[in-house]
Parts: C-alpha cells; structure tokens; sequence
C-alpha cells in the first residue's frame, strides 16, 4: 500500500493543480502555499532550488509518515512485512500504476503528468501489499515515446534542472485534456492490453483473460448482436449462455416475480388468473408435467403440448 | 455457469451481456481480466450506489466506455454516478465522501454561472465523443446509412391458452360494461 502521506500529498496538488487548471486560481500560486504549509513541518534551509525545496519536502513527509501506522486500524498481518519502493527509473506511468494498484484508483493521463511535473526527483514511494498478491509493472508502451508519462524521472530531473520552473514541462491544461493521443498512450485506466499487470484476483489466483465485455440492457441484447455482425461484415458464430436455471429458481421464490410466460406455457390455462409460481404453489395448483418445482429444485419445464 | 463464462471468456472475442446478468454473476466476471467493457445505456448506472454501478464498477479492464443517448437523465448529478466506472476523479468521487463535485459542478451549474459550464467542457472534452446522425465520413458518406422503413401488418393466430385468457378478459368487460349500462335503468 502507498503512503498515505505521501499519496495525500499528491492527491492532494493534484486536485488543486486541477481545480487551478479550471479557473479557481494559479497552478504556481497554490503549489508554492502547498510547500510553503510542509517547508513549517520539515527543518527550514538557506533558500534551495525549488527542486530540491520539493525532495526536501517529499522527504519530510516521508519521515512523517514513517512515525505513524499506514493503515489505521488495519491488522499488520494481512501485509507483507516488506516496503516495495519505486526507483529513480520509474516513469511517472509506472508510478502510477503502483498508485493505482495499490490503493484501487484509476489513474488519469492528466494526473500522470501532473506526476510528472511535480518532480519530486527523487521521491522514494513507499509501497506495500498484501500478502499473495504479486504485481508486475510494464514498461512503457511504444506509443508512449514522446508522451511525458514514458519519460524517466532521471530525464525529468535533467530537464527540469534547465527550466528551473515549477511545472515547466507540463502541457497547457486544456490540451492536456484534449489530447488524445496522449490519453491513449498513457492509458485511461493504466494501460492497454498486454500491459504486464498479471490477471490475478485480490487473492493471488489466475483469472481468465477476455477480450470484450459489452453489458446492455435486456432488451438490447438481439440489436447489438446485429450491429456486431453488421460491423464485422460477417455471419457471426453465436454462443447463447443463459441463465435459466437461477431464472427458474428466482421465479420460484420471489412472491410476485417473473411472470409465468418465460416457462409456464400451460400455466395461463391451468391458472389464468395467477401471476406467479408462488402463488401457484400456494393455492396447491399442479402443472401437467409434476409439481410446481421446488427452490433450487430441478429444472422442470412444463410440457407445452400437454394440456 | 462460472466455468462456461471463464471459457467462453478466453475462446471469444466479444461477449455481449446484460446488467442482470453482471450483476447475479459478478465475482465469475470480476475474475476475468477484460480488454475492453462497453456500457450501452450508461444511465443504467447513473446512481453509483447501485448494485449494477458497483458491479460494473468492479470489473478489471484496460479501456472503459460507456454508451448513451440520454447521459443526463434526471440532472447533471447523474454525471457524478457514471463518471464512477470511468473513474476521473475527482469528478467521480461521491459527494457523501468528497463534495468535490457539489461544490464546483453541481451548485454552479444549480446557479447558472458561466464557470460551471466551463468545468464541464473542460471535462467532457476529454472524456468524451458525440456522434449524429448528420456526421460524414472523409468520403462523404454518411456514418448511418439506413434504408427506408417499410410496415407490414402480420395477423398472429393466437394459440389455445391465449384465446382461453383473451375469452376470459373478454367476458369480464363485456359483464362490466353491461353492468354500468344497465345500472342506471
């Protein structure tokens, strides 16, 4: 898990750097108030460089955090006793993968650059997980050359020793958002596929890999299937999976449920005026084929023809 | 069912499935690792305190869209609830534990200044493509091409439980029509 701190700390300007990006204030202005609140909390120097005004407060912060539990009433045994750091190689986007691994946040292109920009240049994140779960990070796509997220922090702390300026290499908010290109590199939601991150569940078990899921409403489900088809300029191999079993079971216990025509041909004729199996089975009606099937029971159509 | 879904998961490229569905079966889906997941209606998950949205909201992917003609339902607060499956904070974050989009979306917006809707664009311009019927191709032709519409009337001969519940309606009208006219008399 992250530092807490330390991901207050950059959530944190990050919300700011973006609420300035919309009007509210000045980017510069508030970063300055920021340091200025942490340079109280840490041990005041002869006037550093702002980068390293910036690794002096990263580090203090650091220390802050060292002195309390990261996780507040959390059970120290469910974690690994081991810190995973980043190193000074990290990209901006492998950090925030971590981030996002670590704390379950998606993470926006907008806020890998503003990681970026920021340049604490050699802020040490400290991580750590739970025990069984693994995480591996990618390097950055080939799409990403170029992108600022697919630079090394090393090659930040360079060019940001030249400009000297807080949040010198940063785009222009607006066309950072516009982007798209950029949005794609870095990935709205860490990355495309084949992105390193093993499939693995909170446990540390394997799951499956799929390719796309499309969720829709019941009633869309035959126009999509056609717009597919339509899309891929073929006759489309179809596998219907549904649900009838829990269907069934459902419409057997729930008072006022399913209606009886999804399964119950002969159930109008033999109880027109009933509206479910419930109340079929409470009034001790019959269906042709057995009784009205138990919850959970077997899977018991009625036979159509019979009555 | 579980096991169908993981296999059918690595066999096919695309699974099409329903909120319902997602829903009953969320730990089989949530322990796929998804290419893509495209939400139709995305106002289906306009409240993120949902069992849909949170089932959604779950699903491990690398890319997320969400599809709708009406993204606005009831108020711009309904944006607040499907940004969630995006995850754009701070957009996202529910007012009960942020407040972020109360204070600088929605009372704004409430109140009809100007900045609020700069936020939006802002946002949405990012976040979002908005395709119409009117839009071309480079080469001109339109990105909808649809053929005209044609009606035809088929008559349905009912089966023998349907006529028997028709019978049934049928009579109970007729009697409280007959009823209603004779009663006066």
């Amino acid at each position: 898990m992250l530092c807490p701190f330390t991901l207050i700390c950059v959530a944190d300007v990050f919300r700011l750097v973006l609420m300035a990006e919309m009007g509210l204030g000045k980017t510069i202005e508030i970063l300055a108030l920021i340091l200025s609140t942490k340079k109280a909390r840490g041990s005041a120097r002869s006037q550093p460089s702002k980068v390293q005004e910036r690794l002096q407060e990263a580090k203090g912060g650091l220390k802050a955090a060292q002195g309390t539990n990261p996780l507040k009433g959390g059970n120290d045994e469910q974690w690994t006793g081991e810190w995973g750091t980043t190193s000074e190689n990290d990209t901006a986007q492998t950090i925030a993968a971590k981030c996002s691994k670590a704390r379950g946040v998606k993470v926006l292109p907008s806020f890998i650059v503003h990681l970026n920009s920021l340049a604490f240049p050699s802020l040490t994140i400290k991580m750590r997980f739970r025990k069984g779960t693994s995480i591996r990070l990618r390097e950055p796509d080939a799409a990403g050359v170029g992108d600022v997220s697919s630079r090394t922090r090393k090659q930040r702390i360079k060019e940001e020793d030249v400009h000297e300026g807080l949040g010198g290499g940063a785009p222009a908010p607006e066309a950072m958002l516009e982007d798209g290109p950029d949005a794609s590199a870095a990935g709205l939601q860490h990355g495309a596929a084949g992105d390193g991150v093993v499939p693995l569940d909170a446990y540390g078990r394997v799951v499956a890999q799929g390719g796309t899921l499309i969720v829709v409403p019941v009633h869309l489900v035959s126009q999509w299937l056609c717009e597919i088809e339509k899309a891929a300029g073929s006759a489309l191999s179809v596998t219907k999976y549904t649900a009838d079993n829990k269907l069934f079971r459902r419409c057997a216990l729930t008072a006022g449920g399913a209606s009886l025509e999804a399964y119950a041909y002969n159930a109008f004729k033999c109880c027109a005026f009933l509206t479910n199996f419930t109340a079929c089975r409470s009034q001790g009606v019959r269906w042709l084929g057995g009784r009205v099937p138990r919850a959970g029971g077997a899977h018991a159509h009625a036979n159509p023809g019979a009555c | 069912m579980r096991m169908r879904i993981q296999e059918l998961a690595e066999s096919a490229d695309i699974i099409v499935t329903t909120y319902a569905m997602l829903k009953d079966d969320k730990t089989t889906f949530n322990r796929i690792k998804w290419d893509r997941v495209v939400l139709d209606e995305m106002q289906e998950i306009r409240s993120s305190t949902t069992d849909h949205a949170r089932a959604c909201e779950k699903l491990l992917c690398d890319c997320r869209w969400m599809v709708s003609g009406t993204p606005l339902y009831t108020s711009i607060d309904d944006l607040n609830g499907e940004l969630a499956f995006l995850g754009v904070l701070p957009f996202c974050a529910s007012d009960q534990s942020d407040g972020f989009w109360s204070m600088h979306v929605s009372k704004p917006f409430q109140r009809r200044k100007p900045e609020a809707l700069q936020q939006l664009n802002c946002l949405l311009k990012g976040i979002m493509i908005r395709h119409s019927k009117s839009q071309t191709y480079v080469d001109g032709a339109s990105i909808l091409d649809l053929p005209e519409s044609s009606t035809r009337r088929v008559p349905v001969e009912m089966t023998d439980s349907e006529k028997y519940l028709y019978q049934c309606k049928f009579r109970g009208v007729m009697l409280g029509v007959c009823f209603r006219v004779l009663a006066p008399l």
